[in-house]
């Protein structure tokens, strides 16, 4: 167990070094996003009749962080036991979603979630649902490659990808729908938008950086298209939230690539990622969201002047 | 003594990568594999260690098939943890067990964040835990790789030192160079399995035969392009 321990305390520490470079306003203002957003949450699940869908978001929260690992050959070479170290990784992960469960008076939920999280842990490891270290030049012809983002993400993770995208569509089952959205659109969009490509391969001027975003856009809702229809199919009345859910996704979305060209090669930085983290809670407040991304657009576009 | 024997391996869709390779490495050798780009270097290292199943044949170390827990392997590309200072990642690693004075001749800014380094910094980081580690076998995936003419001579040096501890070497360069000087033996990876192997008194030929290959193969395109 030491050393697994031993790599739990060097996460505290990179989460705290991450945390320093952090402009102190905005931490604060993401930390006080972060309890509203769970207050806010906490209460919705007081209201509900039947939660128990909701014990998705452990498998969800789990499979999502498993396939973005990057250290399995690490954790090979430094050999220790990964399937404790996952239990011990995810639990804690896990956690807040817990707390939020007992807020909402569901302390049971919290405790089944946990053993679905050690069951969701144990499926990941054996079937080794990890990214490819060395990506495949995988062939996707239905893809362009004006949109080389999401093609580097779909060759990373390839029929993973596809696995959760397909899993995506159950979780739409409800008209809470929303959580899907958060727990696995959003984090994607996230990691496609991750700089990927050199300088050459920038949008030289406004035009094509609005292509870009007309493209992603277009992509982005042919991709969600199959979820918005089985939803719509199991829960036709409720029409307005996938009107949110489409709003929100493409907002989200132009905001990463606007965020993107604006502060180019930063974006792995952790004071991008809060800021961009920050704008996934405020995305639902249009008030916020609109002028944040028009100043966004008039940065990207002038750093691409500027390139 | 490391044996390869009669690997046969294949990407899906895709022809053969390595078929039929054998080879045998003594202990206490340091032994070199040169091949062109695709040659299936990485492939054969990334068998070894466990991380690729062969179609046919096997890799067995002193007689038992091998366990990754009995290899230190370098890879091309190394991996490591954002916000992770070189320290750490030495204590992790080694888990404890590494010299602080061997700094000296890395030279390396261990108190610094590992995301700060150069590549250079990295392969020397990544270099010193495989130095460090106790595991017979030791693997060296283009160890040379982005590193200044100093520290390539620092390596030289370190690797003879673990040739002189008894472990079993196996390094992979694209540059002949770099192998002769450390090599006991050069094995030629071409068409899938070790063509030849020439030693130390044979390297000339090798260079020889690379500079043939390579010339032939430039003549001949220039012919077709007229």
């Amino acid at each position: 167990m030491g050393v697994e321990l031993t790599l739990i305390k060097l996460r505290c520490k990179q989460l705290y070094r991450a945390l320093k470079t952090v402009n102190i306003i905005k931490l604060l203002i993401f930390i006080l996003l972060l309890s509203i957003f769970a207050l806010a949450i906490s209460q919705k699940i007081q209201k509900l009749h039947s939660p128990y869908y909701l014990l998705s978001l452990y498998p969800l929260i789990v499979i999502l962080t498993h396939v973005q690992r990057k250290d399995y050959l690490f954790l090979k070479k430094i050999n220790i036991s990964t399937l404790r170290l996952y239990l011990l990784e995810y639990t804690l992960l896990c956690i807040p979603l817990s707390v939020m469960f007992c807020l909402g008076g569901y302390p049971g939920l919290a405790i089944t979630g946990h053993f679905i999280t050690i069951l969701a842990s144990i499926v990941s490891l054996k079937l080794n649902l990890t990214a490819s270290p060395k990506p495949k030049n995988w062939s996707i012809p239905l893809v362009p490659d004006a949109l080389f983002e999401w093609k580097a993400t779909i060759r990373l993770y390839n029929y993973k990808f596809f696995v959760l995208w397909g899993l995506g569509a159950f979780a739409t089952i409800h008209e809470y729908a929303y959580f899907f959205f958060l727990l696995l659109l959003a984090p994607m969009i996230s990691t496609t938008f991750n700089p990927s490509e050199g300088k050459e391969l920038r949008p030289i001027n406004t035009v094509q950086l609005l292509l870009k975003l007309k493209h992603n856009t277009c992509f982005l809702m042919a991709f969600i298209t199959p979820h918005i229809c089985f939803f719509l199919l199991c829960n036709p009345l409720y029409w307005y939230i996938i009107l949110g859910i489409t709003i929100y996704s493409i907002l989200y979305q132009t905001y990463c690539i606007l965020h993107k060209y604006g502060n180019y090669s930063q974006y792995r930085n952790a004071s991008n990622g809060i800021h961009a983290f920050i704008f996934m809670l405020i995305c639902p407040v249009l008030i916020f969201s609109i002028p944040l991304t028009i100043y966004s657009f008039i940065k990207a576009k002038n750093n691409l002047q500027h390139a | 003594m490391l044996e390869i024997f009669d690997l046969d391996i294949a990407y899906k869709d895709d022809k053969p990568v390595l078929k039929g390779l054998s080879l045998s490495v003594a202990k206490g050798e340091v032994f070199g594999i040169l091949g062109m780009n695709g040659a299936g270097k990485t492939t054969l290292f990334n068998t070894t260690y466990g991380l690729i199943s062969p179609i046919k044949g096997g890799v067995h170390l002193f007689g038992k098939p091998i366990h990754y827990t009995n290899i230190a392997f370098l890879e091309t590309e190394n991996y490591f943890y954002p916000y992770i200072k070189g320290l750490e990642y030495l204590n992790l690693v080694t888990k404890g067990a590494f010299n602080v004075a061997l700094n000296k001749i890395f030279e390396l800014p261990l108190n610094d964040l590992v995301d700060t380094y150069s590549t250079g910094m990295k392969k020397k980081l990544a270099f010193w835990a495989v130095f460090e580690s106790e595991q017979e076998l030791v693997i060296l995936d283009e160890p040379f790789n982005g590193i200044d003419i100093e520290s390539v001579e620092c390596f030289y040096n370190l690797i003879r030192e673990m040739r002189n501890q008894g472990k079993i070497i196996i390094i992979a360069a694209h540059v002949i160079e770099t192998l002769t000087r450390v090599c006991d033996r050069i094995g030629y990876l071409n068409g899938g399995a070790i063509e030849k192997i020439y030693q130390k008194e044979n390297y000339s030929c090798l260079q020889n035969y690379i500079q043939q290959l390579v010339e032939e193969k430039v003549k001949n395109v220039l012919l077709q392009d007229g």
